[in-house]
């Protein structure tokens, strides 16, 4: 790879061919301001770097016109200025002109205090803005339970268009019309919920204004919680168990679950059980039935069911391969119709009092919550007046928000344990956060059962990190069980195209989470959401695992427990009729 | 007719029909004068009005275009740019001096080949006629000059209005051409050229203030510089050149009325819409 001499800002650096002026300039101690440029989206191979904000312009020795920094690469003797008095005011004017037309309602926006474009205007001083005309004024649409769009205040960055093209290759994002009057939209225009999107909201965690947003329920929980009459239960993912105590000033990654228990508590909730309690839960369904269907000729290879955003892509592009999915519901989905009738029994409580609430990374769960086969507890008690299996998921985004509002010093909190019942989960379980860790959770329990032998080695790598798609084999005797491990919904449909052809055959598990890293990575995670941040927080994860006495989900007592009591055994009558469900072919292939 | 003087004419033919006219002509034994070099191009639509120029600055007395007859170009609408655009350069070459007989445009099928050889004996014989060019081959262009014909020079087009075209209308015109047009990605031009177009139509009504006007110029100037591709570019440079060299037509309309009323060929306008 040959190099490159360049002088930027009169120093001279040397990198290789290629380089863009903005890394270079890295190099010499210049930090070109950026906005709509996003190195990694999701995945550390796709870039989004068309230029579109004109903020990082400089002025190249030659060039009567500005050229982008984030995508122009260096050639041999460039001479580059960066911040000339006419660059500095070309990059004020061209943000005046984008607040020109945005609705400048800080105080009470949903990013206020999180926007990237508040952050660049502060950087860079822009004090007036010039450029006065007409303001957007479009309608809002909320037609989907997980995320809302607010069309006034996009800067046309494509940002989201890059998430859902090529990250996801959902694709149902369009820049639609010329000049002011063109707008991002779903295909067609539609509102969200009658496209193909599968709410997975990469789009949201990209967006850098509020354009794209996750839907806020807490309302819904606050009102719960002062509701003398209801039981307000919260159930917490895997992969917030490492995530919250970022936007508390902890490093990215931290374990944060007794804090986060203890938040809870004040926040005033009755209950507080953990989702890792019910992901052990699935791995004792999902485990059998994948001994199942290995015995008896089922259809292979399975497919994971717990990614709601993963569910719904397969409904809609891949419907014929709905046979492949495991009937397993989720762990969100799989502790809500526990709650309210096992825990309901065991604690003497009304079914109709219980309410339900979630802290996932995802905003697809607020989609699944609302599915309408989500209501088990309805139709075992045969009572109508008890609400759905789940009735309120909120982000980590929003937690971190009630933890705030309710005047919470996080960082400072002690540490509280979880509720019995529905408290106690393993180490494969707290792996479900993290991209190959359901698989992972899976083997540790499958090889037991199948041999009857103790696991030795419990860390399975060839199932971690961040590499879009991670084969492994295991021998559990005799049998070799091939499986296969995809994260971003891309390298899903790499997969899904290969199940189709019929190349996967030989495959007997495949693990798909919809999120680039995993759930970790999810919509619903704070922002910024990066590559490196996503691969912290899986290291944490895996910590957290490593550190824990019991690390195979067979061995949770609780879970035990509730096999004993109430539903006998794994794929029994009990567990068809609560924790297990259908799949709804959706749309055009 | 000048005895000896050998002219030299530079036929642009498009590979489809005229330039099949012109071998059909050969292979048929026409005649016509060794004084025309064909140059071959895909389209007649390919032909820029540069090429011409270029062909004259580069010693020819005489450039021939030929195309496909309308309604049979090979590309469906090329030639109706050749059309559109030989209108154009004809006013143009009157202004840097060089007489419009030098030129003719002609649709030539690939079967006409006795239509080839008589319209290249008559181009011909009419240069000999008129004798060779004389130019002086400019070293510096003044295109400020120009200006007032030429509307904005440094893009990937040019385009042409008389002298008595109001200017504060044509910038007006070409914002809408950019809103129109432009891909909307980069914020210069897809914000950028609403906002100058939205104080331009203070200028026509005569409420734009000094601070606006000087804003508006210095809008330009960014924009100019700015955008990401020629479309906003050029919006802003056409809107910057206008203000600075044509301060003339917006004091007009500031005072109330248009410096200057006479409506543009319409020709041009066609070619901007498409």
């Amino acid at each position: 790879m040959a190099n490159v001499t360049i002088t930027i800002d009169g120093q001279k650096v040397t990198v290789p061919e290629g380089t863009t002026i903005l890394k270079a300039s890295e190099q010499v101690g210049v930090k070109i301001p950026t906005l709509c440029f996003l190195d990694h989206v999701g995945l550390r191979h796709i870039k989004h770097d068309i230029g579109a904000c004109r903020v990082c312009v400089v002025e190249v020795e030659g060039k009567g016109d500005f050229v982008s920094s984030c995508n122009t690469p260096v050639q041999e003797g460039m001479v580059i200025r960066t911040n000339t008095p006419k660059i500095l005011a070309a990059r004020k004017l061209n943000l005046e002109m984008m607040l020109s037309e945005h609705h400048l309602d800080c105080p009470t926006c949903p990013k206020n205090g999180v926007c990237e474009l508040q952050a660049v205007c502060a950087e860079l001083n822009v004090r007036q803005i010039r450029p006065q005309g007409e303001k957007k004024d479009l309608p809002i649409d909320d037609s989907s339970p997980s995320i809302v769009r607010n069309p006034n205040k996009c800067i046309i960055c494509q940002r989201c268009i890059t998430a859902c093209k090529v990250l996801q290759s959902v694709d149902i994002l369009e820049l639609y019309g010329n000049g002011y009057d063109a707008v991002v939209r779903p295909l067609g225009g539609k509102p969200i919920i009658e496209t193909q999107c599968v709410a997975c909201g990469q789009c949201a965690l990209v967006c850098p204004t509020a354009a794209i947003v996750e839907r806020d329920d807490t309302w819904k929980v606050w009102e719960a919680i002062a509701d003398p009459k209801k039981h307000v239960v919260v159930q917490t993912a895997p992969a917030t168990h490492v995530s919250i105590g970022e936007a508390f000033g902890l490093p990215v990654g931290t374990d944060i679950t007794g804090k986060m228990v203890s938040a809870l508590k004040r926040i005033g909730f009755d209950a507080v059980f953990d989702t890792n309690w019910s992901a052990d839960l699935t791995i004792m369904e999902e485990g059998y039935e994948l001994i199942h269907r290995i015995k008896n000729g089922g259809v292979l290879p399975q497919f994971t069911s717990c990614s709601p955003g993963w569910i719904k892509f397969l409904e809609e592009f891949y419907p014929d391969l709905i046979p492949h999915i495991s009937s397993c519901k989720s762990p969100q989905q799989m502790l809500g119709p526990i709650a309210k009738t096992y825990y309901a029994q065991k604690k003497g409580i009304s079914p109709e009092d219980i309410f339900v609430v979630s802290i996932m990374p995802c905003t697809a769960k607020k989609y699944e919550a609302a599915r309408p086969e989500m209501n088990a507890a309805a139709k075992f008690w045969k009572n109508p007046n008890i609400s759905r299996d789940v009735d309120v998921v909120l982000t980590s985004r929003e937690l971190i928000r009630m933890i705030r509002e309710a005047g919470i010093d996080f960082a400072n909190l002690p540490d509280s344990a979880y509720d019995p019942v529905m408290g106690e989960g393993t180490g494969a379980a707290q792996i479900f956060g993290a991209t190959g860790g359901v698989m992972e959770a899976a083997l540790r329990t499958a090889y037991e059962v199948v041999t009857g032998k103790t696991l030795q080695k419990l860390d399975f790598e060839d199932v971690r990190g961040m590499k879009d798609i991670k084969e492994a084999s295991v021998s559990m005797n005799g049998l070799t069980v091939k499986v296969l491990v995809a994260h971003s919904l891309g390298a899903a449909r790499q997969l899904m195209e290969k199940v189709r052809a019929g190349e996967l055959k030989d495959y007997h598990f495949i693990e798909v989470m919809t999120c680039p890293g995993g759930c970790i990575g999810g919509g619903g995670q704070p922002i910024p959401t990066t590559v490196e941040k996503r691969e912290m927080r899986i290291a944490g994860i895996y910590e957290r695992d490593r550190k824990m006495p019991l690390r195979k989900s067979h061995e949770n007592p609780e879970i035990q427990a509730i096999y004993k009591e109430f539903l006998k055994e794994p794929l029994g009558h009990l567990s068809h009729e609560l924790l297990h469900t259908h799949y709804t072919p959706r749309g055009k292939k | 007719m000048e005895q000896g003087f050998k002219p030299k004419v530079i036929a642009f033919l498009c590979h489809w029909c005229s330039y099949a006219g012109a071998d059909m002509a050969g292979s048929l034994r026409y005649s016509y004068p060794p004084y025309l070099y064909p140059v071959r191009v895909p389209c007649s639509g390919r032909v820029e009005p540069e090429f011409v120029i270029k062909a004259f600055l580069s010693g020819a007395d005489g450039v021939l275009v030929a195309g496909c007859h309308p309604g049979d170009c090979h590309y469906k609408t090329g030639n109706y740019y050749a059309n559109r655009r030989f209108n154009l350069l004809t006013r143009f070459l009157e202004v840097i001096g060089i007489p419009k007989q030098r030129v003719r445009l002609e649709w030539i099928s690939g079967s006409e080949g006795f239509k080839f050889s008589q319209v290249a004996k008559e181009f011909v014989e009419k240069i000999q006629g008129l004798g060779p060019l004389s130019l002086k081959t400019p070293v510096d262009i003044d295109w400020q000059t120009l200006s007032r014909t030429v509307a904005t020079v440094g893009s990937a087009g040019k385009l042409f209005w008389e002298e008595d075209k109001c200017m504060a209308e044509m910038i007006d015109f070409f914002l809408s051409y950019a809103q129109e047009n432009s891909c909307a990605e980069c914020i210069p031009c897809r914000i950028g050229t609403k906002r100058m177009q939205e104080m331009v139509k203070k200028i026509f009504d005569g409420s734009i203030s000094t601070r606006e006007l000087s804003l508006l110029e210095y809008f330009a100037d960014d924009i100019g510089a700015s955008s990401k591709c020629d479309l906003g570019l050029m919006a802003g440079k056409a809107v910057k050149f206008a203000l600075q060299h044509c301060k003339s037509d917006i004091e007009a309309h500031l005072k109330g009325s248009c410096g200057h009323s006479i409506p543009a060929n319409p020709g041009w306008q066609k070619v901007m819409l498409k």
